[in-house]
């Protein structure tokens, strides 16, 4: 099982560049039943070593844009920061479902 | 300005845990017109250093599997590899429905269990409150 959620996360995270956590982390918890916060250490661990080869097949393929990157980036420290501070001072259950009703809009005006 | 904006966005749904890269690259792409593929790009590089800090507060709070990461990493890399492979063959406009179609999936998926475990806490509560009653 360990092996079939690390091929199907490392497959979908090279191939779009991001969404293996939202693979993994879901299936560590419900199938291999470990603890939600440390299965998300040990997701991003993972994530991050699949993050690392696809960044090479990335570069060969020129498709960094390496002078927009620190612009994002900087605003994700920031970002980070706020939300492991604000993460237990909202009310989670509108705002995943909002952000997850947003994401489907989003992905049918992609699909169309 | 506005991409540090997009940073901070996603840098707070990545905090929240609710999957801030896939966030950044809808704003890029339907926002910025990026392609889909340097939209990917970008989050690659923001994933990496933005990262690295989580993943050290867990290893000193000694908050990993590492039996799990090592066992996984390896054939996640192996997947990571022929995935990205494979994404570099793709057309952007083709990936981008690909995109598309697995936002559809997890959004899907997320909302379905949202409103299942909100089921699962009414009933608790109401259980309690029977408790109480009687």
């Amino acid at each position: 099982m360990i092996y079939a959620i690390g091929a199907v996360g490392g497959i979908l995270g090279g191939l779009f560049g991001a969404g293996s956590g939202l693979i993994i982390l879901p299936a560590m918890v419900s199938i291999l039943k470990i603890d939600e916060y440390k299965a998300r250490g040990t997701t991003l661990a993972v994530v991050m070593f699949v993050t690392i080869i696809s960044s090479f097949f990335y570069y060969q393929n020129n498709y960094f844009d390496f002078k927009i990157a620190p612009y994002i980036i900087t605003g994700g420290i920031i970002g980070g920061i706020i939300g492991a501070k604000i993460m237990h001072k909202i009310p989670k259950f509108w705002l995943s479902l909002s952000f997850y009703l947003f994401m489907i809009f989003i992905a049918i005006r992609m699909i169309l | 300005m506005f991409l540090t904006l997009t940073g901070i966005i996603s840098g707070i749904v990545s905090g929240l845990g609710m999957g801030g890269g896939t966030i950044l690259i809808i704003i890029l792409t339907n926002f910025f017109e990026f392609n889909q593929h340097t939209a990917q790009a970008s989050n690659i590089l923001f994933f990496i250093p933005t990262s690295i800090a989580a993943i050290l507060v867990h290893l000193k709070a000694k908050d990993l599997e590492k039996k799990i990461i090592l066992k996984m990493a390896p054939i996640a890399v192996a997947g990571g590899a022929f995935g990205a492979y494979m994404s570099a063959k793709i057309p952007s406009e083709n990936l981008r429905k690909y995109f598309g179609i697995f936002l559809l999936l997890i959004g899907m998926y997320e909302i379905v269990k949202l409103v299942k475990n909100k089921i699962q806490e009414n009933e608790k509560i109401k259980k309690q409150h029977k408790k109480i009653f009687w």
